[in-house]
């Protein structure tokens, strides 16, 4: 008797997940689904910088300008721009905009946004920083104007979204931070953290209404499971799709690997200013102990590209003559020995986790050539919240990988990162700095170029960082979506369909 | 009974006391509060101004004391990452993780009792084998693997289930088993032997003896004197899957407490921290209190003692 | 030996534990090749493959590694941390036990309420805390699983030892003018042993899947030292598309898991009569 009724409740226990197969999939929810690595740490977008917050911002807030599929800017909330002067940039509005909340948009706005102290502040201050003065000409005319020629201007706007001054001095930035107002063709509606983020369409956008009613962002940290959510048709689409599970979903009816040119470029940045890494000898052994070619073929499933310098090939200013340094351990072993070095050094290596193709995987790899020469590093990983945030404040080094992406795709936005005297650079030479200066404020793209093209030489020979590869975009799409992904990493969905 | 639970109830004031000893000399006296909130060039006289602003100049009785009144109050500080107030975090938090653990708990009460049960009195058959085996696995494979396995099975292959994330009931199944399972390989196991212990006692002879049936005698005599000592595991149960859950939340994106614990570390954001451990601290205290209460009107020499 | 014969589950269990401690201490003369060396080219190679170096018995992982070499110095790490936290834990919990039980009163009230502190964390949220402040690292990793291991000896010693004091062979030790300190060591440590021997052989299972949970959280062991919990960690990233990363690291866990908990069967039946059959 008892043997029984306890059997019948195990049997039903056990039986629970059988059951519970009903409700799952039966309803094809008839929103989208992006499941993204990581999840924005704002919706504020004065503070929020990482890709994955863009991807969402960008559905709330319009900028100026945007890029289209292929490449060319094509105005948002910007109608028109001149160029009064090398340092005068007028733009004229979109009427009738509304944000969310019904607050008008006008260039009150523009001013609001371009000046406020959060953005100047925030690690996405280099977008403005030649900006001298916004001036309100006409409530649909804006000036801006720069110390410098700021030849990249109309590029950094695309990454402004435009806020609302009213609600965000109404509200303040905390709120603003979880409840964001816009002009964009997304509404916020809620956003469980660490879960989801849900944001439905606005019917009365400018650009139209989007076709998707319902876009989701859902946090998946683990790529393995960010994959199997795809293969089960709860993601329409995966970023950062990792390259070895590629052959998972070959042949699969439903679902395509997308992938785009690499725009983002991948480095191991060196601490130039302290230890054994202060010498140029140093820093080319370590150039020529890293067999690149064998990472990106291997490590990158062939997602990649080694790059001579940090500058991507689809950069413009790009120097097309350089060839990248050779795998060629002897080579710098000697070259170690040269400087001092014939039994290497110790030394700490910090990577991300789950930020960049297989970057957890590339860093280890990379630790294993460095050790072949003798070069004993230490590996450590860190969540990218933290990471970036360490990376903002200038504490990580003496070795570490980070990827970064120019809005513009312009060689002095890549170079940027080994120029003087800014947060996100760990090597200066005055002699290349000026050069860099001046290259940077001309507004002429083939005269910059050609300057460009000068420096990338001597930067190669200084080698202040383990010059690495370009990481294509790979995405994992579900087939009954009609969306392309873009080269500039922006997922934008407003244009998309079901099928 | 009533001066039991008088006792009873000093006794977790007592502990949680001892705990918010153990919580404030871990981030006041072992870490360092200011150390983390400043880059690592800071300079000496930055790090004494921050020093003298947080209050961490003044004596530890002092800082000790304005801790437990905050915390009385409710304010574990400021998260040094959000900037909202550390409890509210985690109280948000709450509902995501009870959820889980509690049907983790229950699963794995609901499958290992009356799969100990029935092992004890089907000794040496086919299902104490099975109870074997499934002891064994569910104490000794890692939490994460078998989350991951269960996600490429249920999820992936079959499609029974979804692979992660909160939702309806069926989101929760899967996370809830696999937390559950290392519990339940330990329920079965002691649910077994106490069924076991209790078989061979005399009473149960004198019970039979007396004539009455077996059905009574499984019931009345056995079951109640073999859960005792489940029960209170059952308790401390509690507190492995509180634990357990930072895994399993991570494993199946579940958005929880033990996710936010996690993320507080690796952030380095200490008032979160702190806020977690005291608030599982006096979650599981209140548990443990909750069962001895039971285990009490359960045994009554324990009721009258 | 004969007991080798009455329990062929405790002999599996020693002769895999044994297995596990040699190739622990015997690495470098084991391990077919250094568990560092990578061979980029050859990754994900399924367990038998060929190399110019030789044959990859169990395959390579995402770097090329060889993971039959991992699994054998992966023991190592595992093992130390696991026995030396079980150690530590076994040592001080004993300690506080005994003493709790053995001077009673004042300090058995105090020592109790500490244990019943300690109880009250969740195991795995107080290591993320401790780790939260220590920071990761090996040395940091033993020292949280031995604090959060060791209030089991503690009550099994205060519980064992307060039946004890009142047993005529420490009465009569005492009658006859013996020291506290020669009491407890004569008389009531022997007594408490078996008891402690028998939870150590059972939470050092536990002490291995711990270093594992915790290793996947990135709060554990470095990853430039091979762990089975790390190996298992990375390796669960490729169980779609190659099983053998993850399932050799996690069947030696399993399979020492489960040999600790048969040799802890045993050590119970043994050292305890009253608790044979069960």
């Amino acid at each position: 008797m008892w043997v029984r009724r306890l059997t019948f409740v195990l049997i039903a226990v056990i039986a629970m997940p059988a059951a519970a197969r009903i409700p799952s999939l039966a309803a094809a929810a008839p929103a989208v689904t992006v499941a993204q690595g990581t999840e924005p740490a704002s919706l504020d977008a004065f503070q929020e910088i990482s890709r994955s917050g863009y991807n969402v911002t960008l559905h709330v807030y319009d900028p100026l300008f945007m890029r289209s599929e292929n490449g060319a800017i094509v105005p948002m909330l910007a109608t028109g721009y001149k160029i009064v002067s090398p340092t005068t940039w007028q733009f004229s509005l979109r009427r009738g905009v509304r944000f969310h909340n019904g607050e008008p948009f006008d260039a009150n706005a523009v001013k609001f946004t371009f000046d406020h102290d959060l953005l100047k502040e925030s690690a996405q201050n280099y977008l403005l920083n030649g900006v001298k003065e916004v001036r309100v000409i006409d409530p649909y005319t804006v000036q801006v104007i720069t110390a410098d020629p700021m030849p990249l201007l109309l590029f950094n706007l695309t990454l402004v979204g435009i806020m609302p001054p009213r609600y965000y001095q109404a509200q303040g930035a905390s709120f603003v931070a979880t409840h964001p107002v816009g002009t964009g063709p997304y509404r916020f509606q809620s956003w469980v953290k660490d879960d989801r983020l849900t944001l439905t369409a606005n019917p009365a956008y400018w650009g139209g209404a989007p076709r998707i009613r319902t876009l989701v962002f859902r946090l998946i940290p683990d790529a393995s499971a960010r994959v199997a959510a795809l293969r089960t048709g709860e993601a329409d689409i995966i970023t950062d799709f990792p390259p070895d599970l590629a052959s998972s979903v070959q042949g699969s009816p439903q679902i395509q690997v997308e992938t785009t040119k690499g725009t983002r470029s991948i480095n191991i940045m060196l601490d130039t200013g302290a230890g054994p890494l202060r010498d140029k000898r140093v820093r080319q052994a370590l150039n020529y102990a890293v067999d690149k070619e064998t990472i990106v073929k291997k490590l990158l499933g062939g997602f990649g590209t080694v790059e001579a310098t940090l500058v991507p090939a689809t950069y413009l200013g790009v120097n097309p003559l350089l060839k990248p340094y050779p795998y060629d351990p002897a080579k710098a072993k000697s070259l170690l020995a040269e400087a001092g070095y014939p039994n290497g050094f110790s030394t700490v290596f910090q990577s991300p986790r789950g930020r960049y193709l297989a970057d957890a995987e590339v860093s280890q790899a990379a630790v294993g050539y460095l050790k072949a020469v003798g070069v004993n590093a230490e590996l450590r990983y860190f969540e990218w919240g933290n990471y970036v945030n360490m990376y903002f404040k200038h504490q990580l080094g003496p070795i570490f990988l980070i990827g970064s992406a120019s809005a513009a795709l312009d060689a002095g936005d890549a170079l940027e990162n080994v120029s003087c005297g800014v947060w996100d650079s760990w090597y200066c030479n005055p002699g290349i700095q000026a050069r860099y200066l001046k290259a940077r404020s001309t507004l002429d793209p083939a005269r910059r170029a050609g300057l460009y093209r000068e420096i990338q030489p001597l930067i190669f020979d200084e080698a202040p960082t383990i010059f690495m590869y370009t990481q294509q975009g790979i995405y994992g799409v579900n087939k009954r979506l009609d969306w392309t992904p873009r080269a500039d990493e922006t997922l934008w969905l407003a244009k998309a369909a079901v099928k | 009974m009533q001066r039991y639970i008088a006792r009873r109830l000093v006794q977790a004031a007592v502990v949680l006391a001892g705990t918010s000893v153990l919580v404030f000399v871990l981030t006041h006296v072992i870490g360092d509060p200011v150390a983390l909130l400043l880059p690592f060039q800071a300079s000496q006289e930055q790090l004494a101004a921050v020093r003298h602003a947080l209050g961490l100049d003044r004596p530890l009785w002092f800082q000790y004391v304005a801790f437990v009144r905050g915390a009385l109050h409710g304010d574990l500080g400021l998260s040094v990452r959000q900037h909202v107030p550390a409890l509210a975090l985690v109280l948000e938090r709450v509902p995501a993780t009870a959820e889980l653990a509690l049907t983790a708990l229950s699963l794995a009460v609901g499958l290992s009792v009356p799969l100990g049960i029935l092992a004890a009195l089907r000794r040496r058959t086919f299902i104490d084998r099975a109870a074997l085996l499934f002891t064994i696995i569910g104490q000794s494979m890692p939490t994460f693997w078998l989350g991951l396995l269960a996600i490429l099975v249920f999820g992936v292959t079959l499609r029974w289930l979804p692979t992660g994330g909160m939702g309806g009931w069926a989101h929760l199944l899967l996370p809830a088993t696999v937390l559950g399972v290392f519990s339940a390989a330990g329920i079965t196991r002691l649910t077994r032997a106490s069924v076991l212990d209790v078989v061979a006692e005399d009473y149960l002879r004198t019970a039979r003896s007396k004539g009455l049936r077996e059905t009574a005698v499984i019931g009345r005599h056995m079951l109640r004197n073999a859960a005792l000592p489940v029960v209170t595991w059952i308790g401390l149960e509690l507190g492995t899957l509180l634990g357990g859950a930072a895994v399993a939340e991570t494993v199946f994106s579940w958005p929880g407490m033990g996710r936010l614990a996690v993320q507080a570390i690796f952030a380095r954001d200490f008032p979160v921290v702190q806020a977690t451990v005291l608030f599982a601290a006096a979650v599981f205290v209140l548990a443990t209190l909750l069962t001895d209460l039971l285990y009490a009107w359960l045994d009554p020499r324990i009721r009258y003692g | 030996m004969s007991w080798l014969r009455r329990d062929p589950g405790a002999a599996a269990g020693a002769l895999v534990l044994a297995l596990a401690c040699a190739s622990a201490l015997l690495a470098p003369h084991v391990a077919p090749a250094d568990p560092g060396i990578q061979d980029i080219v050859n990754r994900l190679a399924p367990p038998l493959s060929r190399s110019a170096g030789g044959v990859y018995w169990l395959g390579t992982d995402q770097l090329g590694r060889d993971i039959l070499s991992r699994v054998v110095y992966g023991a190592r790490v595992s093992l130390t941390v696991g026995l030396t936290a079980v150690a530590l834990s076994a040592a001080v919990g004993t300690l506080i036990g005994v003493l709790s039980g053995y001077c009673g009163r004042l300090w058995d009230d105090l020592l109790m309420r500490i244990t019943d502190v300690q109880l009250a964390f969740p195991s795995i949220l107080l290591s993320l805390a401790i780790v939260a402040v220590l920071g990761a690292g090996v040395r940091n990793l033993i020292a949280v699983l031995a604090f959060s291991g060791w209030v089991g000896y503690a009550r099994v010693a205060r519980s064992s030892v307060l039946g004890m004091r009142r047993r005529e062979f420490v009465e009569a030790a005492r009658a006859l003018g013996a020291s506290h300190p020669r009491i407890l060591r004569r008389h009531i440590l022997p007594g408490v042993l078996p008891s402690m021997l028998t939870i150590a052989s059972f939470s050092l299972g536990g002490m291995i899947t711990a270093e594992a949970a915790l290793t996947f959280l990135g709060l554990g062991v470095p990853a430039s030292l091979p762990s089975w919990g790390g190996m298992l960690t990375d390796g669960a990233q490729y169980m779609a598309v190659a099983w053998w990363l993850a399932t050799f690291p996690g069947a030696a866990i399993m399979l020492t898991v489960l040999a600790t908990n048969l040799i802890g069967d045993w050590l119970r039946d043994a050292l305890d009569p009253r608790a044979a059959g069960t």
